[in-house]
């Protein structure tokens, strides 16, 4: 009864109008909320970016008090230097200090030999660890991750996991790559500098730092004015092998965020350098364990003046 | 009427004053080796009085698109340019490249080729010559 009393008094259904309204206000409301919940997703990956940087950084003030010094790579062949040649990087060194030390010690029987000649991390019982892929080598803004991880420099058919995140080497003009850049005009004469293969970069990640062990007293341009990590594609570089010490390192003898259309991942000499999916810009670890966002507009000289430890630049950070 | 379309023409003016105050250009255009399109390489544009280098990647008609970092486009001002196109060496080695294209231009010191960028839309064309 009551029912049927309801419907005689009120409308039985929509009319196209108020339907149409409906429509248009539940469009109105996406419209301002799905940007805003784009927005902050994009945060969230940003801040992830950032966190996975600040845990490397303090990974190498923990590595610095535990061993005095920051953690050093081992290189692949004699290259001047006494060995041992593993091909061990400092990632793997860090691993202990990330809260992998199981991961560390399954690797540490086999940080023996020669990688060349199937010792060091090309060990066979090595090969699976290789592929441990970790969520704190990976920026979230880098969908094409995961995707390139057989084509490594020197592990050509192999999977291996690979980085984000790479260790700085310095200026080193890598293998003469690029043409004379401003850092080599005012503190080189104007030639080219180029020393990733031995233990001179002048950066804090080499893969043969093992001869120099670098601790912070040894940093002297600043800590705060000094990068220690930064980000890279392993899509455009394909030296991204993340616990080999030929794929843990670049450098900043290229523009940040060197994008060549299309992509030239073998090109070592031009693109072993620094570069994100994150807008504009790139961020990086500084030696003091800070974190920063570094805007791809940054003057060319400024730039290469804080990838060096001891240049004597007196170059800061722009805010 | 009247005040409708006063109100149009004021939109239109603060979206033209929006635009007009850039310091940022876009820029493509060609390069050739003794009148040849370059197959492949690298345009480097180091601004003179310093800031950000662009460049750029030649594809195989000779032709680029300028770029700073991943952004499309450049700073507006002066700049130096190199134009290089270079082998690349075994890593396991000691070697370094080895240039394609005469040695002059690879070098902002001695390679003359200049661009000044403007506001807007930018064509660059550098012939080099052996």
């Amino acid at each position: 009864m009551l029912l049927s009393t309801a419907y005689a008094r009120g409308r039985r259904a929509f009319t196209l109008i108020e339907l149409l309204v409906v429509i248009a206000i539940a469009a109105i409301l996406i419209a301002i909320l799905v940007p805003a919940v784009q927005k902050v997703r994009e945060a969230g990956s940003r801040l992830k970016c950032i966190n996975n940087l600040k845990q490397l950084g303090l990974a190498i003030q923990l590595h610095h008090d535990a061993h005095k010094h920051i953690p050093e790579s081992y290189a692949y062949s004699s290259q001047g230097g006494p060995g041992p040649f593993t091909g061990r990087g400092w990632i793997l060194k860090s691993l202990p200090f990330i809260g992998e030390l199981p991961l560390y010690e399954q690797f540490d029987p086999t940080l023996v030999g020669d990688m060349t000649a199937g010792g060091g991390l090309q060990t066979p019982s090595t090969l699976p660890l290789m592929k441990t892929q970790m969520a704190i080598l990976h920026c979230p803004f880098d969908s094409s991750f995961s995707a390139f991880s057989k084509i490594q420099n020197q592990w050509s058919g192999i999977e291996v996991a690979t980085t984000n995140y790479k260790g700085v080497i310095g200026v080193s003009n890598m293998g003469g790559g690029w043409p004379v850049t401003p850092w080599e005009t005012k503190y080189n004469g104007g030639v080219k500098w180029d020393n990733h293969g031995n233990a001179q970069p002048n950066g804090m990640f080499f893969r043969n730092s093992y001869q120099v062990k670098i601790c912070f007293s040894n940093i002297t341009d600043g800590l705060s004015n000094t990068f220690a990590i930064g980000e890279d594609l392993p899509e455009h570089n394909v030296h991204g092998a993340a616990f080999y010490s030929n794929g843990d390192y670049a450098s900043c003898h290229a523009p940040l965020n060197y994008m060549p259309t299309p992509p030239d991942p073998t090109n070592w000499p031009k693109i072993m350098s620094f570069r994100s999916r994150h807008p504009n810009g790139s961020h990086f670890c500084v030696a003091d364990g800070s974190v920063r966002f570094v805007s791809q507009n940054i003057d060319r000289l400024t730039y290469m003046e804080l990838c060096t430890r001891a240049g004597n630049e007196a170059a800061a950070i722009p805010q | 009427m009247r005040l409708r379309r006063t109100t149009v023409w004021a939109c239109l003016l603060i979206l033209l004053l929006g635009c007009g105050s850039s310091n940022w250009g876009t820029a493509t255009g060609t390069a050739s080796l003794d009148g040849e399109p370059l197959q492949k390489g690298t345009v480097s544009l180091e601004p003179v009085d310093g800031g950000a280098i662009a460049y750029a990647t030649i594809t195989a008609n000779g032709s680029f698109r300028v770029m700073t970092g991943s952004k499309e486009g450049l700073q507006i001002g002066k700049y130096k340019v190199t134009v290089v196109d270079q082998t690349i060496p075994d890593m396991d080695s000691n070697e370094v490249v080895k240039l394609l294209t005469p040695a002059k231009y690879a070098d902002s010191a001695t390679s003359e080729l200049e661009a000044t960028i403007k506001p807007g839309r930018n064509t660059l064309e550098f012939h080099l010559k052996k």
